[in-house]
């Protein structure tokens, strides 16, 4: 009895095994997922080698497989181009620093428009915080972004800069302490209207039906509200991060070297438009990606028994 | 197990819940005309409120517990004032459990969470007495088998028993019931009744109920309140209410329901 | 069906990225340059008249006056044409050379071995070093160029000159500001916002006098030749204007033997007397002479070949699974 049990067991988890196994070989259609996790994985090896070798860097992986490839043509990209190194080290840096400032933006602006849209939410006055807070949002999606950007470099060139290049951290200078609150406060405003909207659109039930059992109104916002607000939201979020990734390119105005400004002084250097087609491909790379990932992060987030599967 | 459901009240010859002269008017109407509705409900008691809607019934059921605040006159629970704004209202409502007409389950938590919650961050209970709690009130509304499914994937009749579970699980001193069958097909609104009647006759639970379910109230009430454009109309017992109305706009609204039924 | 077509689509797309660069190869036809400006009678240059004191626009006459246009004046009296000076921004004068806009660059243009792969140069007639430039208070005590690799000290330069090449090349770890022009930089020196300048000796000399008493020019480095840039393949041209600079400076470019009027013209502009180290002349000029020829098509045809590799097999694999 307990023998047949086991074996049923052992056939169980093999069934178990074939069935992951399936979903992770190698077919049609997870093709693109799995060029997509090599690519990420071949990054991250370069970015641990890194902390090893300070010489090193992170692209140096990608830059091998290139050669890789052009192996069999008797080729490496040095030999076919002699700038073409200097381009690829140059953009993988800027996009290396595009990439950190836009998810920190985006991050920071977060929990910012999270306060924001709590305020806005609120059916109290609040002594004039929600006028504040509406006001905020109403002239931040009114003005361009790039004005926002030269306006807050140099308002607060007098009040941060010594103290930024004081802390002496390395890649962080002021530009990109600017550049980085600029596109934060930005963002915070279109995601503070993105939140709004999610909590909206809560039924006011669900308020109610936590107020009945007790919850304060700090908990039903945090564990009833906010919860079912954060899955409406995720895709419009989507776009915002796309957004403030590709917007991010504005900074470059304040002389951060960001992947747009190396793009231009590499171009200046060589006199080669291409590289602004090269440095597309990486804002393609980053974007895409990041628009797969966080469509994954849909799916996982759905609640069961709600909502349309479309997939 | 049941047996920990079960109520004793200390003050049994005592109102449970005091309403004294109670208006609520709202931007552009009087939900709950003046001079204001006043009433009492006593411990063990099955009151039915029936009229038709805007009447001011839900109201009067949200002012009870302040979901609503009230614009003028009292509401005592167990003798405090429960009007005074300086009161802490979460710690009254926690004693008194709400059942809605839209079941109003936490879409994104399971059927466990849904129950869990409260106990956690009101109660602040452990984990084993919440494990037991949840399995107790489960038992009770028969749904034991669906704790580990969402909202979304139950019925409206099997998710309004949740929802009742969830009250339940509260302890509460008593419930209202917010027209618990209106939102459910004919159909299904034959187990949730099923389990209201358990909560009178065997757990002696204290109801007030806002429904449209003449049989369910004639057969469970104890008292019958009828209201109608924010007054109270009529009140009585079941037996004079149902079978010899003797109002002529209670008469005109139960032929109306009964027509419609 | 449909994602076949997609598919075709793209690789089609894939293919033509490289054609697009390669035309410019294709084009290397028939060398018209000397013709085409000795047939219009003027000579067309691009400058950016903010560089001091190699070119700068006369505030009275409005014209582009300084070291250069007075060469310039000399040269193409030789070529017996006008000249039409176009007052241009720096850091897209040479994509605008690279389309045609003018016949040539004349702005101070450091000679590189970047920029030969893509312009023709006429023979070295200014040379020169870059300098190391700090305010007289010299608060980060910087006296070499190499007290620059330092992430607290921010470093002023003109965007895309050879002092930002310089600073990439070198990897040092300061913090690089960069200005539309030399001037704005020197600015930025006075105001604080930077550190130190590097630049032109010559321009940060004329800075430095501009400014009597303030700035401190502390150190030399990377020594460079300047020449006019020409766009690629218009040899004629550049062959008649190194005519012209010969009679100024000497056949030999390791070995200059000043004119009367290169003499006067540098005392005019600079404010002293040329003095040009050989050795380090002999440094600069032997570094622009690279052995083998450097391969270059260009980057992007590279590129497009390496996403069209993946695709292809992408496709074929797809192929073949269907057959199946």
């Amino acid at each position: 009895m307990e023998n047949n049990n086991n074996k049923n067991n052992s056939k169980d988890e093999k069934n178990k095994i074939k069935e992951i196994l399936s979903q992770i070989r190698l077919t049609r259609k997870n093709f693109g997922w799995w060029i997509f996790g090599v690519f990420v994985a071949i990054l991250f090896v370069g970015f641990v080698r890194t902390w090893f070798n300070p010489e090193a860097h992170y692209f140096d992986p990608i830059l091998g497989i290139i050669n890789l490839i052009l192996l069999p043509f008797g080729h490496t990209i040095d030999s076919l181009d002699f700038r073409m190194e200097d381009i690829l080290y140059g953009l993988a840096s800027g996009a290396q620093l595009t990439f950190i400032v836009s998810m920190v933006s985006l991050i920071v602006g977060f929990f910012f428009a999270l306060i924001l849209a709590v305020i806005l939410v609120n059916k109290s006055h609040l002594y004039g915080l929600k006028l504040i807070a509406q006001s905020y949002v109403d002239f931040f999606r009114s003005t361009p972004l790039l004005v926002q950007v030269l306006l807050v470099y140099y308002g607060f060139a007098e009040s941060m800069g010594d103290v930024i290049r004081s802390l002496n951290i390395p890649m962080f200078s002021y530009e990109v302490f600017a550049g980085i609150l600029a596109l934060a406060l930005n963002t915070a405003a279109y995601q503070a209207e993105i939140i709004r909207g999610g909590i909206l659109a809560i039924p006011t039930g669900q308020t109610e039906a936590a107020r009945a059992l007790g919850l304060t109104s700090g908990q039903t916002m945090r564990y009833v509200i906010l919860p079912q607000a954060i899955r409406i939201i995720v895709p419009p979020l989507t776009n915002e991060l796309i957004n403030v990734l590709l917007n991010s390119s504005l900074i470059s105005a304040i002389g951060v070297r960001d992947l747009t400004k190396k793009s231009q002084s590499l171009q200046a250097r060589f006199s080669l438009w291409e590289v602004f087609l090269i440095s597309a491909v990486f804002y393609f790379v980053i974007a895409f990606s990041l628009s797969k990932i966080t469509k994954r992060l849909e799916v996982k987030l759905r609640i069961p028994g709600l909502g349309v599967v479309n997939d | 197990m049941t047996e920990q459901l079960k109520h004793d009240h200390k003050f049994a010859d005592s109102p449970l819940i005091e309403v004294v002269d109670l208006c609520k008017s709202f931007k552009e109407f009087e939900a709950i005309k003046p001079p204001g509705v006043s009433l009492k409900i006593m411990p063990q008691e099955v009151l039915v409120i029936i009229g038709s809607s805007g009447s001011g019934k839900s109201t009067l059921l949200r002012c009870m517990n302040r979901l609503i605040e009230p614009t003028s006159g009292q509401v005592f629970f167990e003798g405090v004032e429960i009007t005074d704004r300086t009161i802490n209202i979460d710690e009254v409502r926690r004693n008194i459990g709400m059942v809605f007409q839209q079941f109003n389950l936490f879409l994104h938590l399971t059927v466990r969470q849904n129950i869990a919650l409260p106990l956690k961050k009101v109660l602040n209970l452990s984990d084993e007495e919440i494990e037991k709690r949840i399995k107790t009130v489960l038992e009770t509304v028969n749904l034991y088998d669906k704790v580990d499914n969402y909202p979304g994937e139950l019925s409206g009749g099997q998710q309004q028993r949740v929802a009742i579970a969830r009250v339940l699980a509260m302890r509460p001193k008593l419930i209202f019931f917010d027209e618990p069958t209106s939102a459910l097909d004919p159909e299904l609104t034959g187990e949730v009744l099923q389990v209201m009647k358990r909560l009178v006759s065997e757990f002696h639970y204290t109801l007030v109920i806002v429904t449209h379910e003449i049989p369910f109230a004639k057969e469970m009430a104890t008292r019958v309140i009828f209201m109608d454009e924010g007054e109270i109309i009529y009140r009585g017992t079941p037996d004079v209410v149902f079978d010899k109305p003797p109002n002529d706009r209670l008469k005109k609204f139960l032929s109306k329901i009964l027509e419609m039924g | 069906m449909k994602n076949n077509k997609l598919l075709v689509g793209i690789i089609i797309c894939a293919f033509f990225i490289p054609l697009i660069s390669f035309s410019q190869f294709a084009t290397a036809a028939e060398d018209t340059s000397l013709s085409d400006v000795l047939a219009a009678g003027e000579i067309v240059i691009g400058v950016d008249a903010a560089y001091p004191p190699f070119e700068q626009i006369n505030a009275a006459t409005d014209a582009v006056e300084g070291f250069d246009p007075s060469i310039m004046a000399f040269i193409a009296e030789d070529m017996g044409v006008d000249i039409v000076w176009n007052d241009v921004a720096w850091d897209t004068i040479f994509t605008s050379l690279a389309i045609g806009s003018y016949d040539c660059v004349m702005s101070a243009v450091t000679i590189t071995t970047d920029r030969m792969v893509e312009m023709n140069f006429t023979r070295w007639y200014y040379f020169s070093t870059q300098a190391v430039m700090v305010t007289t208070a010299n608060p980060k005590n910087i006296t070499v160029i190499e007290d620059v690799d330092d992430a607290s000290i921010k470093v002023g330069i003109q965007a895309a000159t050879t002092s930002q090449w310089y600073l990439e090349d070198e990897e040092y770890a300061a913090d690089m500001v960069s200005f539309a022009t030399i001037t704005l930089a020197i600015e930025a020196l006075e105001a604080g916002t930077v550190d130190v300048v590097l630049g032109d000796l010559a321009t940060l000399a004329a800075g430095q006098s501009a400014n009597p008493g303030d700035f401190e020019i502390v150190d030399n480095f990377s020594p460079e030749a300047f020449g006019i840039a020409c766009p690629g393949g218009s040899t004629a041209l550049v062959d008649r204007m190194n005519e012209a600079i010969d009679k100024l400076l000497g056949t030999d470019p390791y070995n200059p033997e000043f004119s009367t009027y290169y003499n006067e013209t540098h005392e005019l502009w600079m404010g002293n007397e040329v003095a040009v180290d050989l050795d380090q002349l002999k440094e600069a000029l032997d570094s622009l002479i690279v052995e083998e020829s450097r391969p270059t098509i260009s980057g992007a045809s590279i590129f497009s070949l390496i996403a069209v590799i993946p695709v292809t097999i992408y496709s074929i694999i797809r192929k073949l699974k269907k057959r199946k």
